[in-house]
């Protein structure tokens, strides 16, 4: 087998939209002496993008994009990342994203939506869940050196809490170093403008496009 | 009193499926359950026999835990207003209308900008319920935005109770002891605490996490207002194929299962609370992630459940009236005529909604002036045909002759007013030139005309002045809490 057709596998692999087809290949990949990097840019990541575009285009719908990040996601997890460890391959992430729903909001499933996508689109992603502190996405940030902090609110007492976060980060001097995005169904662009924050996106695949501008920006 | 239209016209499941649909929520209830991140709930749950896992904080319902919630809530839920005249009684398939809270946009009647809501609009916005002949308790529509945030609650309670002498249902808002200052007020309000509990003038909307999460809030609302013993509405809002399965069937088991289980935390806290049993019936949208409010398929799920609730003769809310239309334009009222429609002849009891547009992120009082007509139409093609001797009119036939005219008859004036609805804001001018005349204006023109005319003549028996200042008192102290 060449790497081309192992390559196209590790593609096809996801579009079955199966962990365990994923897992499958990846280990195949290995044993054919593919190392993690080159499975996750030359094959998995292929998959992907083919994916996105068929979402794009209206053939794909929203379960096949998380289905197929998922299965992506548990192949990295149990299978890539192991190896990444033991070879000590250094992957550089194309950013570093904490993404959470912010404190007193424990609705998470845009929050949970954004993270999958962004993994699926090659971010370094730290989700720490639903009612996440202030002081939390400060302190995560900070410790992995985070380009991008994402915070999500659905309810208008939890809302003012993303003005907090922007806030908090001014007042530690992090903007110029951390994007912050907010999102969640109350958020419009002029709330955005008037607690400044970085960017929003309306849905998940728009905000991992608006993610990598700022990235694209910042570098 | 106020009298509720007559549904259950309208079904799609058989008995059959029914019965299989219960024993989904029974089934599921007992081997999932549900999470619960409240400790004292928990333990509370495990000494009447529910199964908990204090570790992973949740809580599984044998089914004669089930049954027996069932039966300790109320077939009959009575709601009263400030106003006698405006109680109402859910009961059986009889169905009942009005708003909803939580936007958080609107278009400014007289600037025309976008902007976020305030107090004030929720203000506006019981007044006009207060004035529509259908619309049958009140509601604020928005969120108050200019409102300090730890007391949003008392905001919109104020706002809604005092601009309406009917029956007000208000938002469960989160955070340390909101939920009791709701009760003190509405307990001013209402002139005591046994006067309220008699004639419940306010209920209260909480909602919890889907899929199957009572939040510490949730629950702690939840004990607090039906330990007063009122009246709770505790729907979850499961949305079909995220935070509920994609199939309906799913969906419906989803929702009414998570609903049920909170009336077993109702019902044990204080056997026989007034108790609003479902779920908001919302899908996904797969291209754009949108939190959809008027697909056929959200009616579809409304449909069941009020099925589904007759079958365990349990009171249930409902949906209607609401859009995902981003502008009062043709698709606005096709959904909301349908929704309010198909809930309606559904026979689902407390349906809300009225008036929420862009998948609920913004609110129009248009469209509640709207729907209002919409429902004096439904209600009269509920209202059926009567059918006897003199109305089927043979002599009257006879009368008019052959190639006559049943205009002048006595019979044509004796039934006129009763078997035939005048509608007020619909165009029924007799050709373009008279409509043109008379302003040549669309609906929505002639309706922002009639809003005025209501905020400016529809007057509402204020609250005493004593007790306004302790309202205002109670607002201002807990701001400083």
């Amino acid at each position: 087998m060449t790497k081309e057709s192992m390559y196209h596998e590790l593609a096809n692999s996801v579009l079955s939209f199966d962990a365990d087809v994923v897992v499958q290949a990846s280990r195949k990949g290995l044993e054919m002496g593919l190392g993690p990097t080159e499975i996750i840019t030359d094959g998995l990541g292929k998959g992907l993008e083919t994916i996105g575009k068929k979402f794009e285009e209206g053939e794909f719908f929203l379960m096949h994009l998380m289905a197929a990040a998922d299965a992506v996601k548990t192949a990295m997890s149990e299978v890539l990342e192991p190896e990444m460890a033991k070879t000590n391959a250094e992957t550089k992430p194309l950013g570093r994203v904490v993404i959470g729903t912010v404190a007193g909001d424990i609705h998470d499933i845009g929050k949970n939506i954004v993270a999958a996508m962004a993994i699926a689109g090659g971010l370094e992603v730290h989700d720490l869940g639903k009612d996440v502190p202030v002081a939390e996405f400060l302190r995560k940030a900070k410790e992995v050196r985070a380009d991008i902090v994402g915070a999500s609110a659905l309810l208008s007492t939890t809302l003012p809490i993303q003005h907090d976060i922007v806030r908090a980060f001014d007042s530690e001097r992090l903007r110029g170093n951390v994007k912050i995005m907010v999102g969640g169904a109350p958020v419009t662009e002029e709330w955005v403008r008037e607690i400044g924050a970085d960017s929003f996106a309306e849905n998940a695949s728009e905000a991992v496009k608006v993610a990598k501008q700022l990235l694209n920006a910042k570098s | 009193m106020r009298v509720g239209v007559e549904g259950g016209q309208l079904k799609i499941l058989s008995t059959e499926d029914l019965d299989n649909l219960c024993l989904g929520v029974l089934n599921v209830l007992e081997t999932h359950g549900v999470k619960i991140e409240h400790e004292g709930t928990l333990r509370f749950l495990n000494d009447i026999g529910a199964t908990v896992d204090f570790r992973t904080q949740t809580a599984c319902f044998p089914e004669h835990i089930v049954e027996e919630s069932l039966r300790k809530a109320p077939k009959r839920v009575r709601l009263c207003g400030r106003d006698k005249g405006q109680d109402f009684l859910i009961e059986g398939k009889k169905a009942y209308f009005g708003s909803v809270g939580g936007a958080t946009v609107l278009v400014d009647r007289e600037t025309g900008e976008r902007r976020s809501s305030r107090a004030s609009d929720m203000a506006e916005t019981a007044r006009i319920c207060d004035a529509m002949e259908n619309i049958d308790y009140s509601m604020g529509l928005y969120s108050p935005l200019d409102a300090p945030r730890e007391v949003q609650g008392l905001y919109e309670q104020d706002a809604v109770m005092s601009n309406t002498v009917k029956h007000s249902i208000i938002f469960a808002y989160h955070g340390s002891g909101v939920t009791r200052k709701q009760i003190e007020i509405a307990q001013l309000i209402a002139g005591g605490e046994d006067e309220l509990r008699k004639r419940p003038i306010v209920s209260m909307y909480d909602e919890s996490t889907s899929p199957f999460t009572f939040g510490e809030n949730y629950v702690d609302a939840l004990i607090e207002w039906v330990k007063e013993g009122l009246p709770l509405i505790a729907a979850p809002a499961p949305i079909c194929g995220a935070t509920g399965p994609i199939t309906l069937a799913g969906e419906i088991v989803a929702g009414m299962a998570e609903s049920i289980a909170g009336n077993v935390i109702a019902q044990f806290t204080r056997p026989g609370t007034p108790f609003v049993f479902g779920f908001v019936p919302l899908t996904m949208n797969m291209r754009t992630t949108l939190c959809q409010y008027g697909t056929p398929e959200t009616m579809t799920l409304g449909i069941a459940q009020a099925q589904l609730a007759h079958h365990l003769e349990i009171p249930i809310w409902g949906t209607g009236g609401c859009t995902d239309s981003k502008t009062l334009d043709a698709q606005a009222f096709v959904e909301a005529s349908m929704n309010l429609s198909t809930a309606a002849m559904s026979g689902q009891n407390l349906i809300h909604d009225v008036g929420l547009t862009e998948s609920g992120k913004s609110g129009s009082q248009e469209l509640i002036v709207v729907c209002d007509e919409i429902i004096g139409m439904l209600k009269r093609i509920m209202r059926g045909i009567h059918v006897d001797d003199e109305t089927l009119a043979v002599e009257e036939m006879k009368n008019a002759k052959h190639g006559g005219s049943f205009l002048g008859l006595k019979h044509s004036l004796k039934f006129f007013e009763s078997e035939h609805r005048i509608d007020s804001i619909m165009d029924r001018t007799f050709s373009y030139d008279s409509w043109k005349k008379a302003g040549g204006k669309t609906l929505v023109e002639n309706v922002r005309d009639e809003i005025k005319k209501i905020l400016k003549n529809h007057q509402v028996e204020p609250i005493p002045s004593d007790v306004r200042a302790r309202i205002e008192s109670i607002k201002t102290d807990s701001m400083k809490h």
